[in-house]
């Protein structure tokens, strides 16, 4: 009985090893995908994706490592194919190692393939184990996504984590451009709502982005920048809100986390900075003769951070003045990215989900001509803002004119 | 030097003759002859001619009356075998007393013998076995009885600080070899009636002395009367010290794990003692059991209870740490390596990717070597004469550690890995807890390589509900967790030593099966009486 017990035992525990290692890969079999980049080949219905590998010898500088800095940091292999999928794994005809996609950070859309339609591309991405749903998503703004991951990027060890890097940073501290991932992506796409993407370019010269010597000037020949927040209609790209635009944008889709906001003093244009340390936004829909309207209500706090003439915020009325071009200031914004998106008839608001929460048995009559109706709704924004606190000092060292 | 006289060896004669006087001879037992020559004949032939057996012939006082004093040199306190028993029997007895009805032997041992410890022997065994354990023991011309008197002494070890189990704050001295003076420390921390020891002779060559001590009414009687069965139905030839009656009296054979504890420090088993637990000394080995023990009593020191009780609490919370880095640090990186790579963060993906691009080895093979290596050195630093300590070190740390990094043999992440797992596994305070956790590590390591952080899981199972069914002396490994008893994790878990140092764990009041939990906390049955009386507030 005993000996049978443990062999039956022995039996079990040796199952375990008939699977061998399984699923185990070794690190140094796998080459890292950081980001990955889909353009559309013009006149055909085929996908050219393009893999950013890593090359993690030149990441880490290391006293042992082999050269470091002598490396190039990232490779790009592009494969072109019907499928996104397939396209990937077309690619390793060209990879001498296995890829290895759940570190991919970044999707880089070419500006024609966002023209054309992006609605279908990311079903692979929600099906796949290994990619993830929280990678973000640019739009590669004037050229296409490979010769965008192609440049080479001072300070940054690929140019992935360089977009990443800007779009994160950016977004939170300038508030002209959103962090979308996939996932955001497709709950607008499922849902009433338009995605907003922020889009990316290149400046400089791009073919010489992508040589070594980019890396050895201390102004690079070739750089990426983020610029303006692609604007989609029925999944195509439709248009850009820039500048002030976008912002407005960023305001209204209460994505707002810190910006300046410059404003006027007596007669100098632009003479203040405040920054906007907190702020948030309200939607509201309302049914007037069968018309929808909105109300966008912002409540925002600011700081004092420069002045160019000579106030002296220790009294309430000067704040309130502040606040008062404050609020005008945002308002103004936000209108010009209402307007700008209600031309595209792209409802990046989510106006429509607000409508259908408060009417939802008027919604299913709206929802028929909703593209028409949402370009004439009107938008009425109100805006709160207070100006809380003016730095280490009230007064300005700046003396006024008159004496 | 301390001689403290052997009790242990001679109470247990004692015993053994009060059991035999009825019916000696069928017993088996040999009786001792009248005749004196033939007395000292005997027992120098039984004990081999051995030089070391002193046998002195002499005559009592002034009489005329020819006596033997046998004793065995080297393990007796010639001083007093000298001034006490030949001193006195040889000069001071006055031979008038003999003229009486008293007999020779009554005569010594009443009046003439002037040693604190006497006893009437009456067979071979008994006298052998006195003359072994150090004793003296005089034979009288046409008497069938010996006299024995308690000469133990010799050259032993003084007490010194105990060298495993250090401590910053505390008392400075430790067991030794000697069981004497190892109860002798205990008696002078616990001046307590309540203080109960029961000698034992385990060993049928040997004849080792073991004692269990505890405190009556802090301690449930049936779990002195199980560790007294174990003890008592040992069967086996020699008893080299507390390791091996550890194995013989452990309840589950198959684990790894140690259910019971040892300890060198006397401070360490008063506070065992004093919180309800057995003790138990054996001769020739400072490292004395406790039982019953649980898991968690395996990650506190007897310097838990000399620092502030939020010290204690934050100190016990790095054990339990650097138990779990100690038991899953390869392990865990070999998983998160070779199969969860999604897990780990971009840039340390970045940077270990790099350093593991010119190692040629599977990452298992890689911690195993790099494993193997210290458990070598380890293994090498504790047996080397202290001399060579150092050159062990240095080639340790250079050579293995740093060249093999260089070389390109071993990434230096690995260096780091097992670095930290040796580190972790010695900050563990009980020395035999640290050995199995270091042979798991191992399998925990093959059941990663396997099958990634699945096989840690699986092997993680298998051995929690293997400590789950465990018991030390019939109470269960994993008390107050598994039985759960939240007012006992206070101290036991979190390590909250003074607050609570006096109270007993409520799970010891309830070791046998048929109680039920609830009946003890509400209406204790009369076998715990004595237990709650015990009990402070």
């Amino acid at each position: 009985m005993r000996t049978c017990r443990s062999f039956c035992l022995l039996m079990l525990l040796s199952l375990l090893l008939l699977p061998g290692c399984w699923n185990s890969r070794e690190l140094s079999d796998m080459a890292i995908v950081i980001g990955i980049g889909i353009d559309k080949i013009p006149d055909t219905d085929q996908y050219r994706v393009s893999l950013q590998i890593v090359n993690p010898g030149s990441v880490v500088t290391s006293k042992s490592g082999s050269g470091g800095q002598n490396l190039m940091p990232n490779v790009v292999y592009s494969s072109v194919d019907h499928t996104v999928f397939s396209a990937m794994r077309k690619s390793s005809q060209k990879v001498p190692r296995r890829l290895f996609f759940a570190h991919s950070q970044l999707l880089v859309i070419g500006e024609a393939l966002a023209k054309d339609g992006i609605d279908d591309l990311f079903d692979f991405y929600e099906r796949s184990h290994e990619l993830r749903l929280n990678t973000s998503v640019v739009i590669a703004k004037g050229t296409d996504a490979e010769s965008l991951l192609r440049v080479l990027i001072p300070l940054q060890t690929t140019t992935t984590t360089a977009i990443t890097g800007r779009i994160k940073v950016t977004s939170e501290s300038w508030a002209q451009s959103v962090d979308t991932t996939i996932s955001d992506i497709v709950k607008s796409l499922v849902g009433e709502g338009a995605p907003v993407i922020s889009g990316i370019r290149v400046t400089g010269n791009p073919s010489k982005g992508q040589k070594k010597e980019n890396l050895e000037q201390s102004t690079p020949l070739s750089n990426v920048e983020t610029k303006g927040i692609a604007v989609f209609t029925d999944g195509k790209l439709a248009g850009w809100l820039e500048g002030k635009s976008a912002r407005g944008a960023v305001w209204a889709l209460d994505k707002m986390k810190s910006t300046i906001v410059n404003i006027d003093c007596e007669d100098k244009k632009d003479a203040m900075a405040i920054e906007i340390t907190f702020s948030t936004t309200k939607v509201k829909a309302h049914l007037i003769n069968g018309k929808p309207s909105f109300t966008i209500q912002v409540t925002e706090e600011g700081n004092l951070s420069e002045t160019k003439c000579p106030i002296n915020p220790k009294t309430h009325e000067v704040i309130a003045k502040l606040q008062q071009q404050l609020a005008e200031e945002t308002k103004k914004e936000i209108e010009l990215a209402v307007k700008a998106a209600q031309l595209t008839r792209s409802d990046i608001f989510g106006f429509a989900t607000v409508i259908k929460r408060t009417y939802p048995k008027d919604w299913k009559k709206m929802k028929e001509n909703w593209p028409a109706l949402y370009s004439e709704s009107e938008v009425k924004v109100s805006v709160k803002a207070y100006v809380r606190r003016t730095g280490l000092r009230f007064k300005s060292y700046i003396k006024p004119k008159e004496e | 030097m301390f001689k403290h006289p052997d009790r242990f060896a001679n109470k247990h004669v004692r015993n053994r003759e009060d059991d035999s006087k009825p019916g000696r001879q069928s017993n088996g037992k040999m009786p001792l002859f009248s005749r004196l020559t033939e007395n000292l004949a005997y027992i120098k032939n039984e004990l081999g001619d051995s030089p070391d057996i002193i046998v002195r012939k002499f005559e009592i006082g002034t009489s005329q009356t020819a006596a033997g004093a046998v004793y065995m040199d080297g393990i007796t306190d010639k001083n007093m075998v000298n001034q006490y028993i030949l001193q006195s029997l040889m000069l001071d007895a006055d031979s008038r007393h003999l003229d009486q009805d008293q007999s020779v032997l009554s005569y010594i041992n009443d009046n003439a013998l002037s040693v604190g410890e006497v006893f009437i022997l009456k067979d071979w065994d008994s006298v052998i076995l006195a003359v072994l354990s150090g004793d003296t023991v005089i034979f009288i011309e046409d008497t069938d009885e010996a006299i024995s008197g308690n000469t133990k002494g010799g050259e032993q070890r003084t007490i010194s600080e105990p060298s495993t189990q250090v401590v910053i704050r505390g008392p400075k001295d430790g067991f030794t070899e000697s069981i004497g003076t190892n109860v002798s420390l205990i008696r002078r921390r616990i001046k307590s009636p309540n203080v109960r020891l029961e000698p034992f002779k385990i060993g049928t060559e040997t004849k080792t002395a073991v004692a269990i001590m505890y405190l009556q009414g802090k301690v449930e009687n049936s779990l002195v009367q199980e560790l007294r069965n174990r003890l008592q139905h040992i069967r086996i030839e020699s008893l080299t010290g507390s390791e091996h009656l550890e194995e013989l009296i452990q309840d589950q054979k198959m684990t790894p794990f140690p259910t019971l504890t040892n300890t060198e420090r006397p401070d360490a088993v008063t506070n065992h003692i004093l919180d309800g637990r057995i003790v138990i000394f054996v001769d020739g080995t400072p490292f004395n059991l406790i039982a019953p023990i649980t898991f968690f009593k395996n990650f506190q020191s007897v310097e838990d209870y000399y620092m502030r009780p939020e010290a204690a609490a934050a100190i016990q919370f790095l054990r339990y740490a650097s138990l779990l880095i100690s038991l899953f640090g390869p392990s865990i990186y070999i998983a998160a390596i070779t199969f969860h790579q999604e897990m780990i963060p971009t840039p340390l993906l970045l940077s270990l990717a790099a350093q593991r691009e010119s190692v040629p080895f599977p990452a298992f093979i890689e911690a195993l070597m790099m494993e193997f290596t210290f458990e070598i050195l380890r293994e090498a630093g504790i047996r080397m004469p202290r001399a060579i300590g150092q050159a062990v070190s240095i080639v340790g740390a250079l050579v293995l550690g740093q060249a093999a990094v260089e070389a390109g043999i071993i990434s230096s992440a690995m260096v780091i890995v097992v670095a930290i797992t040796g580190i972790s596994s010695f900050a563990n305070p009980t020395y035999s807890m640290a050995l199995s956790i270091r042979l798991i590590r191992f399998l925990m390591m093959v059941a990663a390589a396997l099958l990634g952080f699945y096989g840690i899981a699986i092997l993680s199972i298998i051995l929690i509900a293997h400590m789950c069914g465990l018991t030390s002396l019939g109470v269960p490994y994993m008390t107050h967790i598994a039985p759960f008893v939240p007012e006992d994790q206070r101290k036991t878990l979190y390590g909250l030593p003074l607050t609570k140092k006096a109270e007993i764990p409520q799970t010891f009041a309830i070791p046998s099966e048929n109680e039920t939990n609830g009946e003890t906390d509400s209406s204790p049955p009369a076998s715990s009486a004595s237990h709650t009386e015990g009990r402070p507030s």
